[in-house]
Parts: C-alpha cells; sequence; structure tokens
C-alpha cells in the first residue's frame, strides 16, 4: 500500500473527495473528513474508502485492480486482532455496503463481515450510543471514540445487517 | 419536513426491495440478527445528541420496517397455518407511513407505485 501511494499519489489523494461526494451520504460512517487524519487514525478504512471511490472514479485500472487484491488481506488480518477498533469496523462497513467486484455469491464475505463488526460493537459497547465505557480506557487498546462516531457506526451495522 | 433528494429515495426503496440475507439464505445459515434497540430509536426519533442526515434516517426507517416484517412474517409462519389478514394490514400501515416518509410530497399511492417499478 506504501508503493501504491508513492507511486499514484495524485490518483490517491483526489479519491476522498469523490468517496464523500457519492458515498458517504449512504452510509455516513467515516467522520473524519481529512484523508491524513482518516489515514493516521486508521490506515485499513483509508483504504476502504480508497477502493470504494474508486468503483466508479478510477482513473487507472491497474490501481485498482491493486487495491482490491491487496485490502481483503488486509481487512481480514485486521479482524483477526480483537477487540476491532472503530476504524477497522467502518472498514468492514464499507466493504459490506460496497463489496469488491471480484466476489461472487458464495464466496461472498459480507455475510462474516457483518457478524464481525455487530459483535465487535457490542464488545466495545457501541450498542449504547456511547463512545467512552471505563472498561475500555486502557490506552494499550485505543477504543475511545466519540458519542456520534459510536451511534453512527452502530446504526451503520444494523443498516447493512438487514440487506 | 425537507425533500430528500429524489435519486437517494429511489435508492432507499431498492435497498428496501433488495431481499434481505439473501446470501444467507442461500447458504442455509439464519440470518444476521438486527438489534433495532434505543440507540436506534433515539435516532429515529431525532433525540440522539448529533445531528443525523434525513437520508440516513430514512435509511434506517425502511431497515427497520423490513426487519419487523421479515420478523413477523416468519413468527407467523413459525406457529401458526398462515400469515393472519390482520398482520398484513397493520404490515400495511406501517408501509404506507414508511411511504409518506419517503415521499412527503407524493405519498399517494397511484403516484407512488410507478416509482418502485
Amino acid at each position: 500500500m506504501r508503493r501504491l501511494q508513492a507511486t499514484y499519489p495524485w490518483h490517491i489523494h483526489s479519491q476522498p473527495r469523490r468517496y464523500f461526494e457519492h458515498f458517504h451520504p449512504y452510509l455516513p460512517v467515516v467522520r473524519t473528513r481529512d484523508p491524513n487524519d482518516c489515514y493516521k487514525s486508521g490506515p485499513i478504512l483509508f483504504w476502504a474508502v480508497i477502493v470504494t471511490a474508486c468503483r466508479r472514479y478510477a482513473k487507472d485500472e491497474t490501481v485498482f485492480q491493486f487495491l482490491v487484491e491487496t485490502i481483503s488481506a488486509d481487512v481480514w488480518a485486521g479482524a483477526a486482532q480483537p477487540p476491532l477498533r472503530l476504524t477497522t469496523i467502518n472498514a468492514l462497513l464499507l466493504l459490506i455496503a460496497w463489496p469488491l467486484p471480484t466476489i461472487r455469491l458464495m464466496t461472498d464475505p459480507s455475510y462474516i463481515f457483518v457478524g464481525i463488526a455487530v459483535n465487535s460493537c457490542l464488545s466495545i459497547g457501541l450498542q449504547t450510543g456511547k463512545g467512552r465505557h471505563p472498561e475500555f480506557t486502557v490506552p494499550w487498546y485505543q477504543l475511545q471514540t466519540t458519542d456520534e462516531e459510536a451511534t453512527y457506526t452502530w446504526a451503520a451495522c444494523n443498516l447493512v445487517s438487514q440487506r | 419536513m425537507s425533500v430528500i433528494n429524489p435519486s437517494l429515495a429511489h435508492h432507499i426503496v431498492l435497498e428496501m426491495l433488495t431481499p434481505s440475507t439473501s446470501v444467507s439464505s442461500y447458504l442455509g445459515c439464519p440470518p444476521t440478527a438486527s438489534l433495532f434497540g434505543k440507540t436506534i430509536d433515539s435516532i429515529l426519533d431525532g433525540t440522539v445528541p448529533c445531528a443525523v442526515p434525513r437520508g440516513f434516517v430514512l435509511q434506517l426507517e425502511t431497515a427497520r420496517f423490513s426487519n419487523r416484517l421479515s420478523k413477523a412474517v416468519a413468527a407467523c409462519l413459525e406457529e401458526v397455518q398462515g400469515v393472519s389478514h390482520r398482520v398484513v394490514t397493520q404490515m400495511e400501515e406501517e408501509f404506507a407511513k414508511l411511504q409518506r416518509l419517503l415521499y412527503p410530497e407524493n405519498s399517494g399511492k397511484v403516484a407512488f407505485l410507478p416509482t418502485i417499478r
């Protein structure tokens, strides 16, 4: 991913704006609009935003193909490290709402992603609509979120799980 | 009441008409449970502290209706011989309310039906 970022900076930097313009209104879980802040908070979420925007606005097909091949492994690796951070959950939600074009019915990971996202939300207490829980304030976990982020993510979890 | 973008409303209707849990049904797995609770209700009621876009609220309303419908029909089919007409009537009333939310300026059934085809 770092190689991609170094090779196509102009392409990558134009995608977050397109995402927020055309995709974000349907699933407004990404509350940070600054691409740099988004990347710092969670690289997986950042690349999920990029690959989602590239679905319709890919200027270079090789970039999109590279993202599709790479992000799946990153997401699975991130999902295998509980407790999941909010950014990882949001990345899962984006890939559920706008699945990668390489999937087929029997290999669609959305169903598994939904289960991971919902249970991860429950494990860190996002179903309460509160982002701060004393039991998860250990700095090592870095699980503190705002109430707004918790509310949006939990609502989006319910939304995509009903599909 | 603010009027939402027609394309967004159409997208929401399509979302509602999309067969829910299609993948899980095909695989023979139980559908993923939706936990529409207090937090979701506070969003729909407008009592949540943060501002929520109208389009997102409508999507949640649609998902909640779809969830209630699937649960009610599944419960009826499991416990009795079929779906009671009272349940059908109640769901139709809820769907009519949902229509009025989606198309506040055009809630007539005759005008609404061609839109979803």
